[in-house]
């Protein structure tokens, strides 16, 4: 029930509301950016997934558990794929035969790209940024000459940091997939599984399960099994359902060991939408409000251990709480949310 | 009934039978420019947001069938590109210069109380805006809220409280 001076405040909301008139010309500009998107997304989509790993590089893969991998027939491959080559991307018929490159971060590596479409201009370039739609000079890292098919060419690749990005080919931008630069060849060193003192049986379960599930690349059944896709909270605007993003880009699940290793702070009993009333448990501890009133010297150091250097801790002071990775369960051992940032 | 005089719900419901893009943009365009306006203060930042909001939502969201949770989610991205925007403190204060310049305009008599309103809401900071927003604008609980703008709910509880006696001092000071 709202006060009376809520209520006052809700009705100049809505006033203040009403002073926004509709655009018609609006209408079309965000219609029109908005077909060239799914346009885009359906060419994404419908890409197969088939990586020629080259040599011994065992690095490269094709990230897609579920798309099928179809063996090269040697006497298909015009030019086989030499020690130097660390990827070869297949073109033909308009359509590259991988919408997911994984390379190595930190390593200058070779793209061959083999154009099968006669007389059909072809290239392969990467990007920060998906496109909206030509090219975007600003945020292009790497972009690789024309060739006219068929024809092979290999693009000399430097260094990129770690971290996801996007390849197209310039003529065709529908054409496209997502890169990932990462440590690739190197195990990744995951923290043991150990259970944390003063959990309830369920959110202990839960919390084991997930760990389980992340440690030796996720287990997406899994994980699905703890969440409810309907009222899960993850990054705000990446669809209906956490599932198919996480499969698209599993590196945002990354952080889940390391932030699960932390302390964790509990809320006192709310309510939530389903009618379930206990307690939340979240990680990490900073989520605790006013923890960051003052940082302390553990605080800055498991912030530090985060990634978040003095410049974000002071950031997130001044917001007013901890804005970095983070997961609840709650008390029945739901899986309600985990954010990665502040997008 | 005349589509003009359909309730919010229920337009989201209509424009979910027929599933198609031009009638989810029409069918939520006005909530999100409103909700836009209201978290930035600004009509053309809120066009720009609003619109960046839907090729974000109709880019992603594959099923436009479900309109419910198509505004669930328009309305996320409408919140989040909104603290984006305004998590760029440079940014912020020219805006907030610029607003600044804009109140020399004049103002339709009857809208005395909504400018104050409205300047009283710039006083706020983002997430605060966002939190009060949220809460008596859209009528959110404060789980949802929470997980909208993804904190904790005891922060929301706080942010809420400190906007809302923010808001109280603005418009009684206005009012005096």
């Amino acid at each position: 029930m709202m006060r009376e001076d809520e209520e006052r405040i809700a009705q100049l909301l809505r006033d203040v509301a009403a002073d926004m008139p509709a655009d018609p010309e609006l209408e079309r500009r965000t219609l029109r950016r908005s077909h060239r998107r799914r346009v885009l997304n359906a060419g994404v989509g419908a890409a197969l997934v088939t990586l020629l790993v080259a040599g011994t590089f065992v690095g490269v893969r094709a990230l897609s558990p579920s798309a099928p991998t179809v063996a090269a027939d040697p006497s298909e491959t015009p030019l086989a794929p030499s020690s130097d080559v660390d990827v070869v991307l297949v073109v033909q018929d308009l359509a590259f035969d991988t919408d997911r490159i994984e390379i190595p971060a930190g390593q200058a590596v070779t793209i061959r790209l083999d154009n099968r479409d006669v007389s059909v201009h072809h290239s392969f370039a990467i990007y920060e940024e998906p496109y909206e739609g030509f090219p975007d000079n600003e945020s292009v890292l790497f972009r690789g000459e024309i060739v006219t098919g068929p024809a092979v060419i290999d693009y000399h690749v430097p260094p990129l940091d770690p971290g996801t990005y996007y390849f197209q080919c310039d003529v065709h931008p529908s054409l496209n997939g997502v890169l990932v630069a990462g440590p690739l060849g190197t195990p990744t060193e995951t923290p043991p599984v150990e259970p944390q003192p003063g959990l309830p049986d369920e959110v202990a379960a839960t919390r084991m399960t997930m760990l389980d599930a992340v440690a030796d690349g996720p287990d997406f059944g899994a994980l699905e099994g703890l969440l409810d896709p309907m009222t899960f909270a993850y990054n705000f605007d990446d669809g209906s359902d956490p599932l198919p993003v996480w499969r698209d880009d599993p590196s945002v699940l990354e952080p889940i060991p390391q932030i699960l290793d932390m302390p964790f702070y509990v809320t006192r009993e709310i309510e939530a939408p389903d009618g379930f009333v206990g307690k939340f448990y979240q990680w990490p501890h900073l989520m605790e409000p006013g923890s960051l009133d003052r940082v302390t010297d553990q605080e800055r150091a498991d912030l530090a251990a985060l990634g978040f250097d003095d410049a974000e801790i002071e950031a997130m002071r001044e917001f007013g709480g901890y804005t970095g990775p983070r997961l609840v369960i709650r008390a029945d051992g739901l899986w309600t949310a985990y954010v990665t940032g502040g997008d | 009934m005349a589509e003009g005089t359909l309730t919010r719900t229920a337009r989201r419901e209509h424009a979910g039978s027929g599933g198609r893009m031009e009638e989810l943009y029409r069918a939520h365009a006005g909530d999100a420019l409103r909700l836009a306006y209201l978290m930035t203060g600004d009509r053309s930042l809120a066009e720009d947001l609003a619109q960046d909001a839907f090729v974000k939502v109709f880019g992603r969201f594959h099923d436009l069938r479900s309109p419910d949770a198509f505004w669930w989610y328009l309305r996320r991205t409408i919140v989040n590109l909104s603290r984006s925007h305004f998590r760029h403190r440079a940014v912020e204060r020219s805006w907030l210069s610029k607003q600044s310049a804009d109140e020399a305009a004049p103002l339709a008599p009857d809208v005395g109380e909504r400018d104050r309103m409205r300047r009283a809401l710039l006083t706020l900071r983002p997430e605060q805006r966002a939190a009060i927003v949220l809460r008596y604008y859209e009528d959110m609980s404060e789980v949802d809220t929470a997980e909208a703008l993804g904190v904790a709910v005891g922060t929301i509880k706080s942010m809420v409280s400190r906007g809302m006696d923010r808001l109280r001092e603005e418009l009684s000071r206005d009012d005096a």
